[in-house]
């Protein structure tokens, strides 16, 4: 087992458990911060899918906000604190793929039966034929492709994950104020394209 | 609005409709093997091994980046075998070779090629590989069979070019430190030894930087090496990764001396039509720039993309015309790895020798899959030549080659299940790897994911198929039924660590076959190491742990006792102990012991001598692959370090929470120097901590918890086997 000098507290999650040469039964940092990564997988995955409205693109930024994460992982430093240091990574990831979404637009299909692929479709097919929680989801869709990436992500961190404003700000790396105007102006574009579902 | 604050009713409405109208698939079995790949290849490429000094000695922070430098750049390319080949200095030489048939490679025969980080392919025949071990393999028959493993000289590789069987090079830069020795290292022996010269240095200490790194050999005596300190402003609404700081320097004697460029080109990436004509792109204010070389990197010119491009574009790849017209053929930029797969993009082309750049044609996908597409590598040669590949959402993929520039394109052949990446020696040749999952569907396939190297040799209109080692997915199962996994079809709850350990206890009853016993995170299997009666051994170890714990037997060729006698008898060299041959080379060993996984003694040295792991190697004189060695590369160890009592002055205004503490950071005055270690040093309130550190000025800073603000600040100069008390005061 690596310990400090006397005095010092050490860095991290270092938990020795044995130190016979060959022994398995050894925990270190990374493997702690593996176990901590594994916890939040569901979670980051379900936030990225919300965000980016793709499972193909929500499963590339998890990986790339994981692999951000190992590499940035000196810099976290308290383990309680992984949630939200690791939130502003994704978050981070995810608005650079909508934004570089937003410089080279790819026309996502409509997707007749929605949800069979994950995907959130982009674009309004007839709602009429269709059951009310695709309808649902359609518009939901329709609306969120309309906002740029900082809108959407604001929009879905505050009514999607419920998180609080100041949450927010802390996630996206702007001032509260910023955080609401940006709301603000997200309602505004929201409601209309909300008004008619069902 | 905050936590307490109530929503409107429009707000209200809006909740419930996005909860009610966003609701997320299951997340994929894959992204969460992918994870776990990661994660694992982390933690194993990080396994601390016993130290015999109080801290092993590193330069700059734990060599993740180095490790993981392939994954980080696309996460992907963790699993992604062979998928960072790179292209050899005579990659254009070869056009129009004749096709040597690739003999029939045996399927399912075990090879021990490691997975593959990165390489050269210089002919046909002849190829460099730097394998996941961190050691080179060369073959030097198309790839059926490679030769080695010979040690890299040091850490932190950034890329590495061979002219031929003998001759190379190789780059090495840590990341993130402050004034970081960018190395390059010539051998002429095919790796066994080699010769290093410091070109410069290149810093990129704050948190977010990153060093990029090209080497560029353009015929056996002119080369190039660029560096960058880059840093992303993805969370400062800017336009990406723009480079800080440029540098770059050339030889024109092999390497020996270099010559640094007075106003060095940025760019993080390089692409070569021909060994003398290369182009860089980068992002400044403004947009993107480009540099064009026409004499293997001695000269740049600068020039801009078109106005219209306010992002920088993925650009596919560099080419040249049938008249010899520069032409860059582009997508639209995004993140993507490829996005010609799935964008339209434009030819560019430069007539003015790469001062502008103009639209020469549009280039359509070959195929429109819309979003579910994802593309590979790609290769292009003069004439307007391309080749590429793609799939729509799963696979198999096609590789699709053009002969205009993207104008039109002909697809070639659908490739094996499950490529990954792919590297072009030129129109004929190509080596890529993949995960072989085709043996996914039968029930008792665990792990079902065999690493592969593929083979073509004409044009991709056939591919041959080699299974490689790879430490994200080891012990594949052999033929041997003694190596087959043993896996319940209804899993049940076991601990493994408990069962590892029963495995070990069981293991050390036969000392004599007994070879080590670890846990595959990316199976959840153990696996246990016998060099003989494998089955007998398993069938035991199952009696005692239970036949729901997935067990794996693997064929081991030193018994753990063997690989202890032989740390035995190295410990007597270890540490400042150094005996006369140690202090020759110079060299420390600071680290020693076993790897079950790869079944060798690993030794950790710290010297500036780049032939230090093959000295210690010879010395030590044992059977090939009994013992690992790997350096440092800088000899930090051997420097006369002090230590740094820190402890810390808290005024009355400031508030310390109980349990309270501050981290350490420690700042060296120049270069080369090292202190604190890779652990991390923190200090309480009213204790003291001893931070080793080599001689030198320093500043030292204490570094709250959690936001990474500096609270407060010293500076001291430290002398060899001598403690200075620091009190730093906490604003």
């Amino acid at each position: 087992m690596v310990v400090a000098d006397t005095g010092a507290s050490m860095r991290g999650l270092l938990v020795g458990l044995g130190d016979t040469p060959g022994a398995v039964a050894r925990v270190t940092a990374d493997e702690a911060f593996a176990a901590l990564t594994r916890r939040h997988v569901d979670a980051a995955f379900r936030l990225a899918w919300a965000i980016l409205g793709s499972t193909h693109d929500a499963e590339d930024a998890v990986q790339d906000a994981f692999a951000l994460a190992w590499r940035k992982r000196s810099s976290l430093r308290d383990p309680d604190r992984f949630e939200a240091w690791f939130g502003r990574i994704l978050v981070n990831v995810c608005r650079e793929r909508l934004r570089g979404r937003a410089r080279s637009p790819v026309r996502e299909l409509a997707v007749p039966s929605a949800g069979a692929t994950g995907d959130i479709p982009t674009e309004r097919p007839d709602t009429a034929a269709a059951p009310p929680d695709v309808g649902l989801r359609l518009a939901v869709g329709v609306a969120l492709a309309g906002l740029d990436a900082d809108h959407r992500i604001v929009v879905v961190l505050r009514y999607w994950a419920d998180l609080t404003v100041d949450e927010i700000a802390d996630r996206v790396g702007v001032p509260a104020g910023t955080v609401k105007s940006r709301l603000h102006y997200a309602l505004r574009a929201l409601g209309p394209l909300l008004e008619d579902v069902r | 609005m905050t936590a307490d604050e109530p929503m409107t009713q429009q707000e209200r409405t809006l909740r419930e409709r996005l909860q009610a109208g966003l609701v997320p698939p299951s997340t994929p079995d894959r992204l969460l093997l992918t994870l776990d790949a990661i994660a694992d290849h982390a933690v194993r490429a990080e396994r601390p091994r016993r130290r015999l000094l109080d801290h092993a000695p590193s330069f700059g922070r734990p060599g993740l980046a180095g490790r993981l430098r392939v994954g980080l750049a696309v996460v992907a390319a963790i699993v992604i075998v062979a998928g960072a080949l790179t292209l050899g200095s005579s990659f254009w030489g070869q056009q129009g070779v004749a096709a040597t048939p690739f003999p029939a490679l045996p399927s399912a025969a075990p090879h021990p090629l490691p997975m593959i980080n990165q390489g050269a392919w210089v002919s046909p025949d002849v190829a460099w590989v730097e394998a996941s071990d961190d050691q080179l393999y060369l073959t030097d028959d198309g790839g059926m069979t490679w030769s080695g493993p010979r040690p890299l000289p040091a850490m932190y590789l950034r890329e590495i070019g061979f002219r031929d069987a003998s001759n190379g090079w190789a780059v090495f830069a840590p990341q993130q430190v402050e004034q970081a020795p960018v190395d390059v290292y010539l051998t002429h022996d095919g790796g066994r030894s080699w010769s290093k010269t410091t070109v410069g240095t290149i810093s990129s200490a704050v948190d977010g930087h990153m060093v990029g790194l090209t080497l560029h050999f353009s015929d056996a005596e002119h080369g190039v090496v660029l560096a960058g300190d880059y840093v992303s402003l993805a969370g400062g609404g800017g336009m990406g990764i723009v480079p800080m700081t440029c540098l770059g320097w050339t030889t024109g004697d092999g390497g020996a001396t270099w010559r640094q460029l007075t106003d060095a080109p940025c760019a993080l990436h390089d692409w070569w039509a021909t060994p003398q004509v290369g182009v860089l792109l980068s992002v400044e204010t403004g947009g993107p720039e480009t540099w064009l070389t026409t004499d293997g990197g001695e000269t740049w010119t600068k020039g801009r993309l078109p106005a219209d491009m306010t992002s920088a574009p993925e650009v596919l790849v560099f080419t040249l015309a049938a008249d010899g017209t520069p032409r860059l053929v582009t997508a639209p930029g995004g993140g993507t790895a490829d996005p010609i797969t799935t964008h339209a993009g434009s030819a560019l082309e430069t007539r003015d020798g790469g001062r502008t750049w103009a639209v020469a044609h549009d280039v359509a996908p070959p195929e429109d899959h819309g979003a579910a597409s994802s593309g590979g590598s790609a290769a292009a040669g003069p004439d307007d030549w391309l080749i590429t590949w793609m799939r729509g959402g799963v696979a198999p993929a096609t590789l699709y080659e053009t002969q205009d520039a993207g104008r039109t394109w002909r697809e070639v052949t659908t490739l094996p299940n499950g490529l990954q990446g792919l590297r072009w020696l030129d129109r004929l040749h190509a080596i890529g790897g993949g995960l072989d999952d085709s043996g996914c569907s039968r029930p008792d396939a665990t792990p079902c994911h065999v690493p592969t190297l593929l083979l073509t040799n004409d044009g991709g209109e056939t591919w041959h198929g080699l299974p490689i080692e790879d430490p994200l997915f080891p012990a594949r199962p052999t033929a041997s039924p003694a190596a087959t996994p043993t896996a319940t079809p209804t899993a049940m709850p076991f601990d493994s660590e408990q069962a590892a350990l029963i495995a070990r206890g069981y293991g050390e009853t036969v000392p004599n076959e007994y070879g080590g016993v670890y846990l595959d995170q990316s199976t959840g299997h153990v696996v246990v190491l016998f060099t003989a009666n494998l089955e007998q051994h398993r069938q035991a170890i199952l009696d005692k742990i239970g036949a729901s714990v997935p067990l794996e037997v693997r064929q081991a060729k030193y018994t753990m006792v063997k690989l202890l006698a032989l740390q035995e008898r190295i410990s007597s060299d270890m540490g400042s102990k150094q005996p006369a041959w140690l202090k020759a080379i110079p060299a420390m060993l600071i680290g020693s012991g076993p790897d079950e996984m790869h079944n060798w003694l690993a030794i950790e040295a710290s010297s500036a001598n780049p032939d230090a792991p093959a000295l210690i190697l010879a010395h030590y004189d044992v059977p090939a692959g009994m013992l690992h060695v790997s350096s440092d590369g800088t000899g930090v160890a051997l420097m006369p370090r002090g230590w740094v009592d820190v402890s810390v002055s808290v005024p009355a205004s400031v508030t310390v929470p109980p349990g309270g503490s501050w981290d350490i950071e420690m700042v060296p005055d120049g270069p080369g120097l090292w202190g604190g270690g890779d652990i991390g040093y923190g200090v309480e309130p009213g204790k003291s901590a001893a931070v080793p550190a080599t001689e030198g000025g320093w500043t030292v800073r204490l570094i709250a918890c959690c936001d990474a603000t500096v609270v407060g600040t010293g500076h001291v100069t430290v002398m060899a086997g001598g403690h200075v008390p620091l009190v730093v005061t906490v604003r």
